[in-house]
């Protein structure tokens, strides 16, 4: 397992399983100059939402909120139980989004300069989520590709609880991400 | 006074939220966001990239979009409030070492009934030397 000094912060079963290579099999992944803006993707992981993710995620953002993190007193709350920080949609997209093509999150060299995101209701334990993708825009800028693709958080009663448009700055060209790799491999 | 959306006056400053980054801020934050990108958390190969943050590793945008979501969730979660839109971008990288304070300020409060009367909070995060590593705006239901 890649980055096992990173084991001491693992608290849960998908934490334990989770592959930490983010370049295995990268050169299946769909990169700026293929992406037809319009495809739409269903990611094929489902991420069943349980309380230790979300007092994990609570945790790795050093959020205290008893309504994160205390299952007896979330009970006495409007909500009856815990619910996951905002950012928890993180931690989905994340462990659901797979190896092909929209799996751009992943791409080697890409990074994050801003994003929106719409959240309709908290996740909370027993959601199975399944995540849905989107591409919206790319575009160049000032010698940079920008990629933009919209997620939809479902779960399995068809209840949309979070729909968010991610931007990356990636790599533009196949050529380009492999010199990620292979530096990572040098 | 308890807060509620008729309490709330605009240019309200929300408490601010306080980080120390290191490197175990950022590699707790990779596991439990499974964001493992080795801009994060790859010295070696960092060091041979050009990519923001020079030769360091930088701390994941998520974790500090967590940070200034937080400056909201504190203030509203008490009162049975939510947030319900947050958007950032991120102007400088973070890096281990740094103190992130998130932050925000009330700006706008839209009417739609009880229930659904929501604020607009700009927010932010700023490093030690006071610069902006991330400006943004969140919104949130308060009742």
């Amino acid at each position: 397992m890649k980055y096992q000094h990173l084991d001491k912060f693992v608290t849960t079963s998908k934490q334990k399983d989770f592959e930490r290579d983010f370049f295995a099999n990268a050169e299946q992944y769909e990169i700026w100059d293929e992406v037809k803006i319009g495809e739409e993707y269903e990611a094929s992981r489902k991420f069943e939402v349980k309380a230790e993710d979300i007092i994990a995620f609570s945790r790795a953002v050093m959020d205290p909120n008893p309504l994160f993190n205390d299952e007896e007193y979330a009970k006495k709350t409007r909500w009856g139980g815990l619910i996951a920080h905002p950012v928890f949609y993180t931690a989905i997209g994340f462990y659901c989004t797979d190896i092909g093509a929209s799996n751009w999150i992943r791409t080697p060299g890409a990074y994050n300069p801003g994003q929106r995101n719409l959240i309709f209701e908290p996740f909370r334990v027993g959601d199975i989520i399944t995540l849905k993708l989107k591409s919206t825009d790319k575009w160049i800028k000032r010698g940079k590709y920008y990629l933009e693709y919209r997620q939809d958080f479902i779960n399995q009663h068809g209840t949309l609880k979070t729909r968010r448009w991610p931007t990356l700055i990636v790599p533009p060209t196949r050529a380009e991400m492999l010199k990620y790799i292979e530096a990572g491999r040098e | 006074m308890n807060l509620n959306f008729d309490s709330v006056e605009l240019g309200t400053q929300l408490p601010n939220v306080v980080r120390h980054i290191d490197r175990d801020v950022i590699n707790r934050f990779a596991v439990g966001s499974f964001d493992y990108n080795p801009i994060h958390l790859d010295p070696e190969w960092k060091k041979r990239m050009n990519l923001p943050g020079g030769k360091s590793n930088i701390g994941h945008g998520q974790m500090t979009m967590s940070f200034m979501a937080t400056v909201i969730t504190d203030w509203v979660c008490p009162a049975g409030g939510m947030v319900t839109k947050i958007d950032a971008k991120y102007i400088k990288p973070v890096l281990p070492g740094d103190v992130i304070t998130a932050g925000g300020t009330v700006t706008e409060k839209h009417f739609h009934g009880a229930g659904k009367n929501f604020v607009v909070v700009e927010i932010f995060a700023q490093n030690q030397n006071g610069e902006k590593v991330a400006v943004g705006e969140a919104e949130a239901i308060l009742p």
